[in-house]
């Protein structure tokens, strides 16, 4: 009886032990388990925030540096992608600030698609990334030419990408739109300076009297000359500027006509005038200066004039034509390129094309019967009559 | 005097196993402790290397008007630790701006950062390279439409 007495205490005792022990791991094993799904749950999730913002943080400075390479391209490319005439085409021919804000748009948005393609997460989840659909600059024509933009100092807005992740149990998808400010980029300074110059028409002028005195493509070079000196006093001292010839050409054409000049329409050379925004390349090369190439000056006139002590003065036509490039470079602010930040150029064509009837007057001497000059189209001085003619 | 023997017998057994429960209830507290505190230090870890990443992106050099990312970006595309940024702006120093910010973020010593582009890598940071370390990377933008990558070790 004593035996037994002492024996069930003690199974009392090791079955409680037991239950207890029991009871203990089927609770770990159930909460041990949602707890660890809990954590690995929250910590995927964690690790897509954080793969999101990274996507936010890369989508801002895509922004950033597609906007500097957009303006870049522009710049070097007369203000306006890819076919930019000159900005003097005889008369002030500037592309318009919304011409030029829609064009830098179009290529801003292509860019920052084309980093936003290439973007790979290690993480083991799926991406999905759909392009954004717009991109924004706010920039009007009025802040432009009072020199609001200067210095950059716009706000460039891109809207609409979707963004999806996806892991076996977490979804995520965000729609996210981007604003950034740019600084420190003095295309809008460039481009209203040489709008300004160009209006001025010093170059057009200048061509035009050169037709009209019988000018011929050294006049134009000085035309160029003196355009150019005009244009570097209008900017700051960080700017240098240069000027190439691409092409000109000096004719004579009909006699004895008496028009002033007048645009000639001619093909020899010949810079199609007009802008238009083509669809951004697959491949940017960079910034590039288009290669000038110099066709040369015509043969100078080998017209003499003759004196004579009767003599008749001819008008003969004089036709002018020339195209310059005018490029100017900002060393202020260094602007970001394939090969790290370089100085921002700006170049700009100008075409001067004139023809004037009497541009080139001829001095003839009168001769023969009649006393009249061998063209014929003008009177002698003095008149034949009180005058002999000489031989 | 056997019964007395059994007694003290079922006595000493039950406290062992009362001991025995003990330990076993301890060493599971303390195996759970050493996970959480190995989970909690994983994410106090991945929060603030993921925030120093994420921070090259946000800040802003003011002198400059460029993110950090910016100009180790440009510095690494000329192969080298300092950037020039015009003749207004002057000469940039990457090292003076990154290593104070990632000593204070993670402690001086404790982490290495490699920024790779196409052109040229730029590694700052006193972190050996043959220590174990964590790595945390992400993708950068590098122009013209390319991507190169920015590494940080801890």
């Amino acid at each position: 009886m004593s035996k037994g007495s002492s024996f069930l205490p003690f199974v009392f005792i090791v079955l409680v032990i037991g239950i207890t022990l029991i009871s203990w791991t089927i609770y770990n094993i159930y909460y041990g388990s949602s707890y660890q799904s809990l954590v690995f749950e929250e910590s995927k999730l964690d690790t897509m925030r954080n793969e999101m913002e990274k996507i936010k943080g890369f989508s801002r400075q895509s922004l950033i540096y597609s906007s500097h390479q957009s303006l870049t391209e522009h710049a070097v490319a007369s203000g306006m992608m890819t076919e930019a005439g000159p900005w003097i085409c005889n008369g002030a021919d500037p592309p318009s600030v919304a011409d030029t804000v829609e064009c830098l748009e179009k290529y801003t948005e292509y860019h920052v698609n084309a980093y936003l393609r290439n973007y790979s997460t290690e993480v083991p989840i799926e991406l999905n990334i759909q392009n954004f659909s717009e991109a924004e600059f706010d920039v009007t024509e009025s802040d432009v030419l009072s020199g609001a933009h200067d210095e950059g100092e716009m706000y460039v807005v891109l809207r609409d990408a979707k963004i999806g992740m996806s892991s076996r149990e977490i979804e995520m998808s965000d729609l996210i739109n981007i604003e950034t400010e740019i600084d420190k980029n003095r295309f809008w300074y460039m481009y209203r300076i040489f709008t300004e110059w160009a209006e001025t028409n010093m170059f057009g002028d200048g061509i035009c009297s050169c037709a009209s005195s019988c000018g011929d493509c050294a006049c134009a070079e000085n035309v160029a000359q003196e355009s150019l000196f005009d244009l570097q006093n209008r900017f700051d001292m960080f700017v240098i500027c240069d000027s190439q010839i691409k092409c000109c050409t000096n004719e004579h054409g009909d006699i004895c006509g008496e028009s002033g000049c007048e645009d000639w329409i001619q093909d020899v050379c010949f810079d199609p005038c007009g802008f238009e925004c083509t669809d951004p390349n697959l491949i940017f090369e960079g910034p590039n200066v288009t290669n000038l190439t110099s066709y040369g000056e015509m043969p100078e006139d080998k017209l003499s004039l003759q004196a004579a002590g009767c003599h008749a003065y001819i008008p003969i036509e004089n036709r002018l034509a020339s195209v310059y490039t005018f490029r100017c470079i900002d060393y202020k602010y260094y602007v970001p390129t394939t090969s790290g930040p370089k100085e921002l150029m700006f170049s700009v064509d100008a075409f001067g094309t004139f023809y004037d009837l009497d541009g080139c007057i001829t001095e003839e001497p009168c001769t023969g019967f009649g006393c009249t000059p061998s063209s014929g189209c003008s009177s002698c001085t003095p008149p034949c009559p009180n005058y002999t003619c000489t031989a | 005097m056997r019964a007395v023997i059994d007694e003290w017998l079922n006595f000493i057994i039950i406290i062992f196993l009362v001991l025995v429960v003990l330990l076993f209830f301890t060493a599971e507290s303390s195996l759970r402790g050493a996970e959480v505190s190995q989970t909690l230090r994983g994410r106090a870890l991945d929060e603030s290397a993921s925030l120093a990443l994420n921070s090259l992106f946000n800040n802003r050099l003011e002198r400059v008007d460029k993110t950090y990312i910016e100009i180790m970006t440009d510095a690494a595309l000329e192969n080298r630790d300092f950037v020039f940024y015009g003749a207004d702006v002057g000469l940039v120093r990457t090292r003076e701006i990154i290593e104070p910010m990632f000593d204070s973020y993670l402690g001086e010593g404790n982490w290495r950062l490699d920024i790779y582009t196409y052109n040229g890598n730029v590694t700052y940071g006193t972190l050996s390279s043959r220590e174990k370390t964590f790595a945390y990377s992400s993708d950068i933008p590098v122009p013209p439409n390319l991507i190169g990558k920015v590494v940080l070790h801890v």
